[in-house]
């Protein structure tokens, strides 16, 4: 899908220094000595040159929410989704050779990859979105405070969450990584029967997060819950575009392409 | 608290069946995992609690409409301090159907109270319903409380009066099977208590239902001004109306007789009786009085049919001029008598008179003395009189058959032909200024007549016996011997003692009286009467070409009731419907409530 996506829209990276293996060339005079490969000599009595693909400026951070709340969706989960979305953007990024790191996080930071271009580390960062499963409640403003202070080289930081916490101390603590200059890409993953509410006949709405229970007659709520909801979604579009931080509504349901162009885009305006 | 029905008391478990109800419906409820309740509760935060009272109001209210039903269906009442609730007797409940019960709702509210005592009572007590005034001819039994209340709707109201000891009398022989118990429901009139058994009350199980009752205003009697008097063409009627009321009353009085219609008007003080004339034509002699405007209406309508005073033929046997004197007509004035003088009676067809006089007779010969008592046998005898001072053995021993000595009486006062009571010591015959007004009389004996004598003799006090209550001291009318017989007094007596006593055409009836005479006669409804049957209603009945009359009976009229003391005295309880009946079931609160609990579900649930 990523493979598609990228067909035509990069040119190959350049090589040149790197600890990061890329080939080997024929030795040619003018060539640093301590390029040669002496292992290939001895097997080959040939002079060898490795060359090492050359690392980029970007540093890309994946924070992803693997809260209780995240677990809900119809199709499928916010989180399979966030998990799908994070895995193509860090296959993207392993891709184009940028340093992608990962933290996986619900009320605490739980996983920590830091940034990195090898394929070692992009395969960590696939195992460990593989294994995240919803659990636990949020507490996202503290974690971002938390991870603000790890990350200290500024890169660009892609939030993937529902958002579902208290939006005015989420949008302060989303703001602590612009003031560390990183740039900020919020991608609000949503089910679009949280936002519709469709429900029909009056149920016991369960938390998935802390497990709480209520009996709910949708029809007598349905409006004012979608008028809520509502004021919730712009609250944080507002409020994160005053910090100058991308934020995009993907709903469960919405394809990647989107999300993808987004990111292509924001990295365009950082190279 | 008792219940009468307490087995639905377990009904009441089933008000737990909707909170089962509810607590099935929860789990039934589909679950639904949710990201986050964080807008719904938001939502929800004004409804929330509003909503989550409402269920549970809702559910409350199911509970308590199921249990106030069954709650209501037991049949609780509350502990009466003169009466126990549900307990297990022989209940004989005596309900007052007389004619007084016809004021206002008096005879419905009477079943509904009494219905309300036989609910007191265990549904497996007996009872046993005794009209006041009875009519039917079936005897009083005891039966199941579903029989008794279907004996109580078929009560009907009665026009004729009743006492409670009478009524009593005709419980049931066969012995009950639990402790007796007696309520009277009713309006308790002082007629009602009449010779009360008070024996039985002193036990303190008579207890009344009284049924409040009013004032009243009624025709208590329709006679004739002078009885004596014969009419050529008119004569006078008398009307009198009682006033049973602590209001004076105003309104007319109509007659009517044949076509002729007459009313007048008519003001009646509180508590009191008023006198109404009419003067008719000889050739109406029947018809009925009415007065309007009256609550009670039994006693506003009074059939008369009366019998003119016609002249009497008397026989004087003995001592005859100076009687024969006596008794002519005065002049101007119609003849009473016609009277025939004979030495003694051998010879004289007695049935053709009226009245026999045996003037200073002392001794009969037996000859006479047989034809004497072949002719008082006789139906239709005429009035024996003997007058004298004294008599010879064997009229005495003659006369002792028919008259005996009962007591010794002090009369002071005049003489009347009427039934006076024995307390009233005033006697009246005549208007102010008669001739007699001032007459001392002697220590006498009252002497008992049978048979139609008018009799005498205890030692040297002479006097006249007319029936049971009528006394007249007399002696041999000579004016040497007495000093206040003379013409102008003992002729007017004589007259009035003599018609009074022989008008045998008697043609008005009370309601209850036993018709006494052969054939049939036909009632005011068609019914036809045999001889034995009561009269049970007021009207004009026919017999052959003859017009009776039937009225209530006046005394029935007067609605003043047992006073508290007497009750005491006579052990009465008095039992107050809406405190010790009506008060003590909680029933119709109780439903009541549960209906609430109703209109607040629907309420609860109409309201979002």
């Amino acid at each position: 899908m990523v493979e598609g996506f990228l067909s035509g829209l990069h040119t190959s990276p350049f090589k040149g220094f790197s600890q990061e293996f890329a080939d080997h060339r024929q030795y040619m005079p003018g060539d640093e000595l301590k390029s040669i490969d002496w292992k290939v000599f001895g097997r080959s009595d040939r002079f060898y040159i490795k060359e090492y693909q050359e690392e980029t400026n970007l540093r890309a951070y994946i924070l992803l929410d693997k809260s209780g709340s995240m677990g809900y969706g119809k199709t499928i989960s916010k989180l399979e989704y966030a998990k799908y979305l994070g895995a193509s953007l860090a296959y993207m990024l392993f891709k184009q050779k940028d340093n992608v790191g990962i933290a996986t996080f619900d009320t605490r930071i739980r996983e920590i990859v830091p940034p990195s271009a090898r394929r070692t580390n992009f395969m960590m960062i696939l195992k460990m979105i593989a294994d995240a499963s919803p659990s636990g409640e949020t507490n996202m403003s503290d974690v971002f405070y938390q991870l603000a202070q790890k990350i200290r080289r500024r890169g660009l930081v892609i939030v993937l969450s529902d958002l579902i916490d208290e939006p005015s101390n989420l949008v302060k603590a989303l703001r602590s990584f612009r003031h560390r200059k990183h740039e900020v890409l919020v991608f609000q993953i949503l089910d679009k029967d949280e936002r519709n509410f469709p429900f029909i006949e009056s149920a016991i709405f369960t938390d998935l997060e802390n497990g709480s229970e209520l009996v709910v007659s949708p029809g007598l709520i349905r409006d004012r819950y979608r008028a809520r909801f509502k004021e919730f979604v712009e609250y944080y579009r507002k409020h994160l575009l005053e910090s100058r931080i991308d934020h995009s509504v993907l709903y469960t349901d919405t394809s990647y392409d989107r999300a993808l162009f987004t990111y292509l885009q924001k990295r365009a305006r950082l190279l | 608290m008792t219940f009468i029905h307490p087995w639905y008391l377990l009904g009441i478990l089933l008000a737990a069946v909707p909170v089962l109800i509810h607590l099935w419906y929860r789990r039934r409820l589909r679950r639904i995992s949710f990201s986050s309740l964080q807008f719904l509760k938001k939502t929800e935060a004004q409804r929330f609690g509003w909503l989550r009272l409402r269920e549970l109001l809702i559910l409350l209210m199911r509970c308590l409409l199921i249990a106030f039903l069954f709650l209501g269906l037991a049949r609780p009442q509350l502990k009466s301090g003169l009466l126990r609730i549900g307990k297990l007797a022989s209940v004989c409940l005596i309900v007052d159907n007389s004619y007084s019960m016809q004021y206002g709702d008096n005879f419905d509210n009477m079943k509904v109270i009494a219905q309300q005592v036989i609910d007191l009572y265990s549904p497996r007590s007996e009872f046993c319903i005794l009209p006041l005034c009875v009519n039917q001819k079936e005897k009083p039994f005891w039966m199941s409380r579903t029989s008794a209340l279907a004996a109580l709707t078929k009560v009907s109201l009665c026009y004729g009066a009743g006492g409670i000891a009478e009524v009593l009398a005709q419980m049931p022989a066969k012995g009950s099977r639990y402790e007796q118990e007696y309520f009277y429901v009713g309006d308790g009139q002082s007629v009602n208590f009449v010779d009360f058994p008070v024996a039985l009350a002193k036990e303190n199980k008579f207890y009344w239902v009284r049924i409040p009752t009013g004032g009243n205003v009624g025709i208590s009697n329709v006679v004739l001004i002078d009885p004596v008097a014969i009419p050529v063409r008119e004569y006078e009627l008398r009307v009198i109306i009682a006033n049973h009321s602590s209001r004076a009353w105003s309104g007319s009085i109509g007659l009517t007789a044949g076509d002729y219609y007459l009313e007048k008007e008519c003001d009646i003080a509180a508590d009191s009786d008023q006198e109404v004339d009419f003067v008719l034509s000889t050739g109406l002699l029947s018809g009925r009085v009415e007065i309007f405007e009256d609550s009670l209406q039994v006693d506003n309508v009074y059939y008369f049919s009366k019998s003119l005073p016609r002249a009497l033929k008397v026989l004087v046997v003995g001592e005859g001029p100076y009687l024969v004197r006596a008794l002519a007509a005065a002049s101007g004035s119609s003849a009473a008598f016609s009277v025939d003088n004979e030495p003694m009676i051998s010879n004289v067809d007695l049935r053709v008179y009226d009245v026999i006089i045996l003037h200073g007779v002392t001794t009969i010969s037996e000859v006479d003395k047989i034809k004497l008592a072949n002719h008082l046998n006789e139906p239709g005898a005429a009035l024996i009189i003997i007058l004298g001072d004294e008599v010879g053995d064997n009229l005495r021993e003659f006369l002792s058959v028919w008259c005996r000595v009962e007591d010794r009486i002090f009369p002071k006062g005049y003489v009347t032909v009427e039934p006076l009571p024995e307390e009233q010591a005033i006697f009246k015959v005549f208007g102010p200024g008669s001739a007699l007004r001032d007459v001392q009389y002697f220590q006498y004996f009252r002497v008992k007549a049978e048979k139609g004598i008018l009799a005498y003799f205890a030692g040297g006090d002479p006097y006249l016996v007319v029936n049971d209550n009528f006394c007249l001291i007399t002696g041999l009318l000579d004016p040497r011997v007495t000093n206040f017989v003379y013409k102008n007094s003992f002729v007017p007596i004589m007259l009035r003692i003599l018609v009074s006593l022989t008008s045998k055409e008697h043609k008005e009836y009370q309601v209850g009286d036993k018709m006494q005479f052969y054939g049939m006669v036909k009632a005011p409804d068609g019914q036809f009467l045999n001889p034995g049957d009561a009269f049970l209603m007021p009207g004009f009945y026919e017999l052959d070409n003859e017009t009776l009359c039937v009225n209530v009976s006046p005394p029935e009229g007067d609605l003043s009731v047992l006073g508290v003391r007497r009750a005491e005295i006579l052990n009465v309880r008095q039992v107050d419907p809406a405190r010790h009946l009506t008060g003590s079931d909680l029933t119709n609160l109780v439903l009541m409530l549960a209906l609430l609990a109703l209109a607040l579900e629907v309420g609860l649930l109409l309201l979002h």
